[in-house]
């Protein structure tokens, strides 16, 4: 039965349902550019400049599929450093996971960002990178140019060169030409074949070897060993910590989920370990 | 169906011109007086084409590079051809068959290096031409097997004549992991079955080469996966287009890689030094696996290992 209204009752009400929609539109720039509230679906942003982009898809299917056992959160991981860090300013209500040299660059000018969880392998939340030559020593002499085998990004490598403690003379960088490949494995392949003169790779990843072809790691010499470096790290934004917790805590208890420990292992960790909050307030530099 | 044909002709396209060894040559003296480079593409865009190509221009980043697309030119020798009258090249990167075969054609003097190029190994011995093969080195592609399944013993291979070689240089490399490579001669395709048989049943895993025997029809590709599935052992292969067909474990070259090898050569030729060989094998690694088979067939992964996949089938 349909109800009959005058005219002006009809026009009051598309006067109220017209204002609504103004209102509604003038707020919808300022929710969307917060981004802020962890209301809805949690984005669990990933950057990994040590990574390859093409495990994005295996990395994504992976998690989100452990991430569909727990909460409404899924993986997104990000190709370029730029479009990531952009979204780290911009989206506060997500949380990221970043490489340890990642986030203590945007740390250094963004003081809301707090590190929650941290990556183990093997019960170790360090690593070294160790460069591994064929010969106990490289020949930067002249013109000649060493072919380094790396596997991350230019700026990274040429950090942790310049931090090395070398036992043969450090190595020039601007007389070294860097082969990108995508795994430490691949490096030490490529130098062990020939196909570069060193690499840089983890001191893990050079025990593996060890395991492996006891024959090549006899004929590789490490010429230089970094500073510790940090494993992966779990990052929000200090004014949605508390809100975020459930989705913090479904990513700390992926060991317990069969989907959950194989996405842990795709990252290449065993499990994550939780922060101390003193230090999560305070921004989590010294961990 | 026809996705299947598809997939077992191109296997056997790789496997026709995939019969030899590399055999590294010393590079002869390299003149050069320009430092221009030309990217010749046979299809910018095939994203396996397009990978290799943005591997090589970050790689060179800031070089003076002039990049020509050949997809779609039904004349690509004269479209090259004019290109080359205007403008002088120290070196000419090539980018797939087409590409490769077109700038063949001309001959022009500039340096070549090659990259996607199933037909690699007509090329190795030429002067000017330098390249990365398509195929990951036969020995890297042990270590991740081994890698993968530490507890694997026994690995069988079966080859005919064209890929002898291969396999006696296979048993050392292997020897060297703690393998042991079980080895099985084929002439006839008609004698597939049996042999892939019996060697089934002494190995825990098949390693698939690109053989012109084993691999030589449709039926005879699927019967090999067929016969290794009812053992329940394992296949390993050197391209991803065998996951459909049943494969456990793929090694496949990284493609973006071999555009940044391709680099380093150009590089290298560019400051008149020499590389070390005419053909170098791909040092990066694209890594499929099929975790269903793994469990299949009940096999021990190193779950360490899983940072290194770039391609899981679970489903």
């Amino acid at each position: 039965m349909k109800s009959l209204r005058n005219p002006f009752q009809q026009r009051k009400r598309l006067g109220l349902i017209l204002s609504l929609v103004f209102v509604c539109l003038l707020l919808t720039p300022l929710t969307t550019q917060a981004d802020s509230k962890p209301t809805g679906q949690v984005t669990v942003y990933h950057y990994n400049p040590e990574s390859h982009n093409d495990r994005n898809l295996v990395l994504k299917n992976t998690f989100d599929r452990y991430f569909r056992t727990q909460l409404d959160m899924q993986l997104q991981p990000v190709e370029d450093r730029k479009t990531f860090q952009q979204l780290v300013e911009q989206s506060k209500g997500a949380i990221f996971i970043m490489s340890d040299w990642h986030y203590r660059q945007l740390a250094s000018t963004n003081r809301s960002l707090v590190p929650y969880l941290r990556g183990l392998e093997h019960g170790k939340d360090t690593f070294r990178k160790l460069l591994i030559g064929k010969s106990q020593s490289l020949n930067q002499t002249g013109n000649i140019r060493i072919t380094l085998a790396v596997s991350g990004p230019q700026d990274y490598v040429d950090t942790l060169l310049a931090k090395m403690q070398y036992s043969s003379g450090q190595i020039t960088v601007s007389n070294a030409r860097y082969l990108t490949v995508p795994k430490d494995i691949d490096a030490l392949m490529a130098v062990s074949f020939g196909l570069a003169d060193a690499a840089l790779a983890s001191e893990i990843s050079f025990e593996k070897l060890a395991t492996l072809n006891q024959d090549a790691y006899r004929n590789l010499h490490v010429l230089g060993r970094s500073t510790p470096q940090k494993s992966l790290v779990v990052v929000v934004n200090r004014d949605n910590l508390i809100g975020l917790e459930p989705a913090l805590n479904a990513i700390a208890a992926m060991t317990q989920n069969p989907q959950g420990k194989l996405g842990l292992n795709l990252l290449g960790l065993d499990e994550w370990k939780r922060l101390p909050m003193t230090s999560q307030a305070k921004g989590g530099h010294g961990l | 169906m026809i996705q299947a044909r598809c997939l077992v002709i191109l296997i056997f396209a790789m496997v026709i011109t995939n019969c030899a060894r590399i055999t590294p040559d010393p590079a002869g003296p390299v003149p050069l007086s320009k430092n221009k480079i030309l990217v010749v593409n046979s299809n910018h865009s095939l994203p396996r084409y397009q990978l290799a190509e943005n591997g090589f221009m970050e790689a060179l980043a800031g070089k003076d590079i002039v990049t020509l697309d050949l997809n779609n030119d039904e004349r690509p020798t004269e479209q090259l051809l004019d290109v080359l009258n205007t403008q002088q090249f120290a070196a000419i990167y090539t980018i797939g068959a087409k590409a490769l075969g077109s700038v063949d054609y001309i001959d022009p003097a500039a340096q070549v290096i090659y990259s996607s190029v199933l037909s690699w190994r007509q090329f190795q011995s030429r002067d000017n031409y330098f390249g990365v093969a398509s195929e990951v080195a036969p020995h890297a592609q042990m270590t991740w097997f081994k890698y993968f399944f530490p507890q694997l013993k026994r690995i069988g291979v079966i080859y005919s004549e064209d890929n002898a070689g291969l396999v006696k240089d296979g048993e050392r490399f292997a020897n060297q992991l703690g393998i042991e490579l079980v080895s099985a001669a084929v002439t006839k395709v008609e004698d597939l079955p049996r042999i892939a048989d019996q060697l089934l049943q002494k190995v825990d895993a098949l390693w698939v080469l690109p053989d012109p025997v084993v691999l030589k029809s449709e039926s005879s590709t699927k019967l090999v996966f067929d016969l290794a599935h009812r053992r329940q052992r394992p296949v390993f292969a050197y391209s991803s287009l065998f996951m459909e067909l049943g494969a456990t474990l793929s090694i496949n070259a990284d493609l973006a890689t071999t555009g940044r090898q391709a680099a380093v050569i150009t590089q290298t030729l560019l400051e008149q030094q020499q590389p070390e060989s005419h053909v170098q094998f791909p040092a990066g690694s694209s890594i499929s696996l099929n975790l269903l088979k793994v469990g299949e067939y009940q096999l021990d992964l190193n779950t360490d290992a899983l940072g290194s996949v770039n391609e899981l089938l679970t489903q």
